[in-house]
């Protein structure tokens, strides 16, 4: 096997956490290699992008490389796995899930980053659920703050701050963490949706505010600003307007000129020796077996590729790896309204509203019988013709016999409240369960002939009495904005949603975690894991803000080390 | 020339940000004012064509299909056609399934991007239609629409026999799946032909860009002049300086 000339630093997948590695790393005087599984894509590539059967349905951006790298799943320990009818989907390709993200774009709260201090504190050690290992983060949000500004500044967010250097701010979030300034862009113009469940909200003294949202409302950093198109969830960005790490941050490393990007190629194994990792091994895109020496090797793959390939490189010496997976329970609304058009094409997902009453500990949990809870956002905009048509049936709100599900009843339902449909969503998230759990499958291979992951989680009462406490007052605000009918969606889920995180957690004690406060390997002290698989606790909001904050402030502690002569130097 | 970019731009409907390909030269320069264009992009009513302009043709009118299949054979195609009919009925005046011709999208998916799937529609329909006649002595295509509703809701329910890979249940819901596809899919993929699908739920299809006058409470997104991919593959979008 031909052992490549080493480079100082080699991250593996360029995803939302990969390419601000490679950015940071790289302008800051690096030799860095990136090595991708997917392509590259770029913005002219989305040209016709408005294509729904192409994106939405057969999952243009999302399913390569399940053909090739099949997962199983189960939903406990006692069930027997299975690989098919498991409706995986995993971004591949530089900007990974920040191509065909929903784009909102969230801190964490204070509290989400102390979850078992707060909880115990206030509720006694009795609160946590059993079977749980609710831990508090080994940093804090004060912490991670000029991270996530960094993030706001470089990606391009729009949104309404709620909370400046501790004054809040009329028509933002009123329980968010402090910021030091304001989004660097103003919110989206909102969809109907938004704005019909923004005034539902407050008339129920609730305090809607806009989501914010990693799309620039206006012209920013050489791209245009979004032109609500509509064809955004799942899709690429036809403008690029959408803020993705690869129109963002991807071409400012590959300007530093000590940036190289492989695509096309599929990392195997991490080589280590003496303590310490030494090089990656992949299959190039020919299918040649390639070796990358590094001084520093960054694991930067989603939840699942993450855990795979340090189980396959035999790297988990505390037994940690794979455990405590988490991810969202999506607790979903659904209201049809007889007279008020609603828009629901019109516009993207990024472009609605949230109130966070309801989320972390903002409302008082005594007596309820759980914990956490989550933010609630209008789902209006970025509904196509076969999605939408797709979820309208009459059966859906109102009993009828299943034949009246289609002919000639469906064709008066589609027709009448196609256009006369919102949703509402909260992202409820897991708990860290001893149950929940990734790692290699015992018989199922890949197409290469190599173990493929198995996952075995299940949501738990936990998060099903957050969703019974949810539905009724979301169906309240429907109700309130003039539907006729609402119906709940389920109140737990399989993971397959693009939010696990968690089983490599991220903690101070060696023991009791996976990486130290600066995502820094316990056990291979050059090696990095910069994804959310690193999450001790989830929260209420999707991931990828937080992640992306991570990256910037897991670069800062390299590059911080690298100027001043700090312990990494000695690797690179 | 520039009079007529302007009104090939006002029958799109689209922001003045965009310009049509060939006519870089006066990008940005467009003497429309923003009323005006506001007016183009919220009206479905007919635009005027200022005099000594050329209107461009209509792009969003699809060519009559042959009913020639590449993939299913008469017998398939009779009872694919007839099964759509009844799932989603229609007439000319109130098109549906098989005016959109979902039919045909489903013959070049199977010949294409669905190919994986043909055994299991070779199977289901052959099993369909050795069903309809052991019940009702005839194939199905051939079935009053109430015996092909009852054979449908057979299926559906799972109580019809005959079937093996796929299910009875599981093809019934192939074909709403694909009828679903073949009716609301761009025109593109031989499926909503004239636009009928989008028609009748009032989606504006593949629109450029929407104003926020247009997303206020009021608005009605039926009242958009509808846009197909071929309709906007003529439209130049800005891109990022930096090239990615």
């Amino acid at each position: 096997m031909p052992t490549l000339p080493k480079v100082n630093v080699v991250i593996i997948g360029l995803g939302a956490a990969g390419c601000i590695m490679a950015k940071e790393l790289s302008t800051a005087g690096l030799k860095v290699v990136g090595l991708e599984w997917g392509p590259l894509r770029r913005t002219q590539d989305f040209q016709w992008d408005h294509d729904e059967l192409k994106y939405e349905q057969r999952q243009y951006l999302l399913k390569p490389i399940i053909d090739e790298q099949p997962m199983t799943y189960r939903p406990n320990a006692q069930t027997a796995a299975v690989n098919s009818g498991v409706p995986w989907t995993i971004s591949s390709g530089v900007g990974g899930g920040s191509i065909h993200y929903g784009t909102w774009n969230w801190r964490a709260l204070p509290h989400h980053f102390r979850l078992r201090s707060d909880i115990t504190a206030k509720y006694g050690a009795n609160a946590l659920p059993p079977g749980t290992n609710v831990v508090d983060w080994p940093i804090t949000y004060n912490d991670l703050a000029p991270y996530y500004d960094k993030v706001d500044t470089e990606l391009g967010i729009s949104g309404k701050a709620g909370n400046i250097n501790g004054a809040v701010q009329s028509g933002g979030n009123p329980f968010e963490g402090a910021r030091s300034k304001d989004f660097p862009l103003p919110p989206l113009i909102q969809t109907t949706g938004s704005r019909i469940f923004a005034q539902a909200a407050t008339a129920l003294s609730y305090k809607p505010f806009p989501t914010p949202s990693a799309i620039i409302s206006q012209p920013y950093d050489g791209r245009p600003g979004c032109d609500y198109c509509g064809f955004c969830s799942a899709y690429g960005c036809h403008i690029g307007a959408k803020s993705s790490t690869m129109v963002s941050v991807y071409p400012k490393a590959v300007a530093s000129g000590n940036f190289e990007a492989r695509t096309g190629c599929r990392v195997v194994r991490i080589n280590k020796s003496g303590g310490r990792a030494t090089s990656v091994t992949y299959l190039d895109q020919a299918g040649v077996e390639q070796e990358q020496p590094a001084g520093l090797i960054i694991v930067s793959n989603y939840t699942w590729g993450a855990v795979r390939l340090l189980l396959l490189s035999g790297i988990n010496a505390n037994g940690l790896v794979g455990k405590y997976l988490m991810s969202h329970q999506y607790q979903i609304v659904n209201g049809i309204f007889d007279t008020i058009i609603t828009n629901p094409s019109e516009g993207q997902t990024g472009a609605n509203a949230t109130i966070d009453e309801f989320n972390g500990d903002n409302f008082d949990h005594t007596g309820l019988g759980f914990i956490e809870g989550a933010s609630i956002t209008s789902i209006g905009g970025n509904t196509h013709a076969i999605s939408g048509t797709s979820s309208l049936a009459p059966g859906n709100f109102k009993q009828v016999a299943a034949n009246q599900n289609w002919g000639q009843p469906r064709k008066d339902f589609i027709k009448q409240y196609f256009k006369r449909t919102l949703g509402l969503i909260a992202q409820t998230p897991t708990l860290p369960y001893e149950n929940n759990v990734i790692d290699l499958d015992p018989t199922v291979k890949d197409s290469i002939g190599l173990p493929v992951v198995r996952v075995t989680y299940s949501g738990s009462d936990n998060e099903k009495a957050i969703g019974n406490y949810l539905q009724p007052k979301m169906a309240a605000i429907l109700k309130q904005a003039g539907a006729s009918s609402t119906v709940n969606g389920p109140l737990l889920i399989p993971p397959w949603n693009n939010h696990e995180v968690g089983p490599c957690r991220m903690g101070s004690d060696p023991t009791k975690s996976v990486v130290n406060e600066h995502l820094q390997s316990w056990e291979l002290p050059n090696m990095f894991i910069v994804s959310g698989a690193v999450f001790p606790t989830y929260f209420g909001y999707n991931p990828t803000h937080t992640i992306e904050a991570l990256a910037y402030w897991a670069a800062a502690n390299i590059k911080s080390q690298a100027q001043t002569g700090g312990n990494l130097v000695q690797y690179l | 020339m520039q009079e007529s970019i302007e009104t090939t731009q006002e029958n799109l409907g689209v922001s003045r940000r965009y310009f049509v390909k060939g006519a870089g030269i006066i990008a940005g320069g467009f003497a429309v004012g923003s009323m005006a264009l506001a007016q183009a992009c919220t009206s479905n009513s007919p635009t005027t064509t200022p005099p000594g302009t050329t209107t461009p043709p209509p792009t969003t009118t699809t060519p009559p299909v042959v009913e020639t299949f590449l993939f299913f054979n008469a017998v398939e195609a009779a009872t694919v056609k007839a099964a759509f009919g009844r799932l989603l009925p229609g007439s000319a005046s109130d098109p549906g399934a098989v005016e959109a011709g979902a039919h045909i999208y489903v013959d070049r998916a199977l010949n294409g991007a669905y190919a994986n799937l043909g055994m299991a529609y070779h199977r289901g329909l052959t099993a369909m239609n050795a069903y309809s006649q052991s019940k009702f002595t005839k194939n199905f295509g051939d079935l009053t629409t109430t015996q092909q509703d009852s054979v449908l809701t057979d299926m559906q329910g799972g109580t019809a026999t005959g079937f093996y890979a796929p299910g009875s249940g599981e093809f019934f819901s192939l074909l709403l799946k694909h009828m679903t596809e073949g009716t609301f899919c761009d025109p593109l993929y031989g499926g909503n032909q004239n636009l009928v699908g989008w028609k009748m739920i009032g989606y504006p299809g593949s629109q450029a860009a929407y104003t926020d006058a247009e997303m206020a409470i009021g608005f009605d997104q039926a009242s958009k002049k509808i846009l197909t991919l071929a309709d906007i593959e003529s439209i130049v979008m800005p891109l990022p300086s930096s090239g990615f």
